[in-house]
C-alpha cells in the first residue's frame, strides 16, 4: 500500500505538461494517469493547446524585422527625441518671453510641435476676424492666386465649394520658419469660415496624413509634393469630411 | 558597451514581438507595444539586475505597458517621431491576416491569464521566473494557468485545432 503514489495535484498536472517535474515524479504520474483515463484525456488536451498555441505563433518569429524596433534605431530616436523635447523646452521660454500665448504653454511643456499646428493658430488668429479676415478677397481672384503661386512656388488652386455651400472669401500670405505660407478661407451664408492652408514641408515624409482636434478646432492634413496642407473648420462642423476630400482631390 | 547590450537585445526581438502578438493579437499595436518597451528599457537600462533573466525582464516591462494601455503616449511619440524619422513600416498584411485568423480564443481571457499562458506554453518560462516577471507570488501563476487553460480549453473546444479548420485557413 505504502508504494502506491500519491494521487497529482492539478498543479502537478499542470507542472507535468509544462515539463517542470522532476524525473521521478514525473514517472509516478505517468502511471498515475495510464490508469485514469479521464485525467489523462485532460492532459492531453492542455497539451495539445500548448502546442497549437506555440505552433500558431511560431510563425511570427520569423517575421520580417522592423527596422523601428532595433536597438540601435531606437537609441537613435531616443536621441533625436530629447533633442525636440529640448527645442520645445526652448520654444516655451521664447513663448514666455514674448508675451506669453498662452494657449502654447501647456502644451509646449509636454509636446514637440506637431504638424499643422500652425494652421490651427492661423484659423484661430484669423477667422474670428469680421471685417479683415483676408488681405485680399476674392473679387481679384486672379490676382491672389498669382501672387500665391508666386510667393509659395508651387501652384496655389482654389477649390470650388460652391456645391457645399462655402464661397472663396480670399487668402492671405503668412510667414512659418519654413518658408512662406498660404491662407485661404471660404465662409458660408452663415458666416462659418473653414480655412485652406499651404506650407512648404521640411519635416513630415510625403503622404503623411493626420487628423487633429485641437482646441474645438478639427485639423485634416495631408503632405504631397513638399508642401503641407491643411483644413481647418470647428471641430462642430459636419461639413469637414467632405470639404477635406473635395480639396484633397483638388491640390 | 553598446554593442554586446544590443546584440542582446536583437536577439530577443522575435521572441518579445511574439509575446506582443500573443498578447495583442494585432501585428501593429503589438510592434507599437515591443517599441516602447525596448524605449523604457535602453532608458532604464542601468536599473536591470545584471546577471538576471533579460528576457523575463524586458516582458515584464512590455506586459506593464501592455496593461497601462498606453495608446495615448504611442501616439504622443509617432508624432515626435514624424519630425525625425522615414515612415514606418506598415505590418505586411499577412501579419495582420496571421494575427487575426487563428488564437481568437486568446483575445476572449483576461490579460493577465494570457500572459501566463503564453509565458508558460510559448516560451516555456519557469513557474518561478513567471512569477519574478509579473511581479506576483507563485502561487498565483498556478492559479492564472489553471483557469487560464480551463477557458481555453472551453473556448476552443471543438474549435480551432480541429485539421478541417487548419486546411481550411
Amino acid at each position: 500500500m505504502n508504494n502506491l503514489p500519491v494521487p497529482p495535484t492539478e498543479n502537478e498536472l499542470h507542472a507535468y505538461v509544462d515539463g517542470a517535474l522532476d524525473a521521478s515524479r514525473r514517472a509516478e504520474i505517468e502511471a498515475y494517469l495510464a490508469s485514469n483515463p479521464d485525467v489523462a484525456g485532460q492532459v492531453a488536451r492542455w497539451r495539445r493547446d500548448a502546442d497549437f498555441l506555440r505552433t500558431e505563433l511560431a510563425g511570427t518569429v520569423t517575421r520580417p524585422p522592423q527596422p523601428r524596433l532595433d536597438p540601435a534605431s531606437v537609441r537613435h530616436r531616443l536621441r533625436a527625441r530629447s533633442r525636440v523635447r529640448r527645442a520645445a523646452a526652448a520654444a516655451f521660454f521664447l513663448a514666455i518671453g514674448a508675451g506669453g500665448l498662452s494657449g502654447w504653454q501647456l502644451r509646449s511643456m509636454n509636446l514637440a510641435p506637431v504638424p499643422m499646428a500652425d494652421a490651427v493658430e492661423a484659423y484661430r488668429v484669423f477667422a474670428i476676424d469680421r471685417n479683415r479676415p483676408v488681405e485680399m478677397d476674392a473679387q481679384n481672384v486672379d490676382h491672389l492666386q498669382k501672387w500665391l503661386s508666386n510667393r509659395l512656388g508651387t501652384p496655389v488652386s482654389f477649390p470650388d465649394l460652391r456645391s457645399d455651400g462655402f464661397d472663396l472669401l480670399g487668402g492671405r500670405l503668412l510667414s512659418t520658419t519654413d518658408g512662406p505660407a498660404a491662407l485661404i478661407f471660404y465662409q458660408d451664408h452663415d458666416g462659418e469660415r473653414v480655412s485652406l492652408y499651404i506650407r512648404p514641408n521640411n519635416h513630415f515624409p510625403e503622404g503623411t496624413r493626420g487628423t487633429r482636434n485641437d482646441g474645438g478646432l478639427l485639423a485634416k492634413y495631408w503632405y504631397k509634393k513638399g508642401y503641407g496642407y491643411a483644413v481647418v473648420a470647428k471641430a462642430s462642423d459636419p461639413r469637414i469630411e467632405e470639404l477635406e476630400a473635395a480639396i484633397r482631390l483638388g491640390s | 558597451m553598446h554593442d554586446i547590450d544590443d546584440d542582446e537585445l536583437r536577439t530577443l526581438l522575435p521572441q518579445l514581438r511574439r509575446f506582443a502578438l500573443g498578447l495583442t493579437r494585432d501585428a501593429h499595436a503589438a510592434d507599437d507595444l515591443v517599441q516602447s518597451c525596448m524605449e523604457k528599457a535602453l532608458v532604464k537600462w542601468h536599473s536591470r539586475m545584471v546577471g538576471g533573466n533579460l528576457y523575463g525582464w524586458l516582458c515584464s516591462i512590455l506586459y506593464r505597458q501592455f496593461i497601462d494601455g498606453k495608446r495615448h503616449s504611442a501616439r504622443l511619440n509617432r508624432w515626435l517621431d514624424c519630425l525625425h524619422e522615414e515612415p514606418e513600416l506598415a505590418p505586411s498584411p499577412e501579419d495582420t491576416w496571421q494575427a487575426r485568423t487563428s488564437l481568437s480564443a486568446l483575445e476572449e481571457l483576461p490579460p493577465d491569464q494570457r500572459a501566463v499562458l503564453l509565458l508558460v506554453s510559448v516560451d516555456g518560462m519557469s513557474y518561478q521566473d513567471i512569477a519574478a516577471t509579473l511581479d506576483v507570488p507563485i502561487g498565483t501563476v498556478m492559479s492564472r494557468l489553471s483557469r487560464a487553460r480551463k477557458a481555453f480549453r472551453s473556448l476552443t473546444d471543438g474549435g480551432v485545432s480541429q485539421p478541417a479548420l487548419r486546411i481550411a485557413r
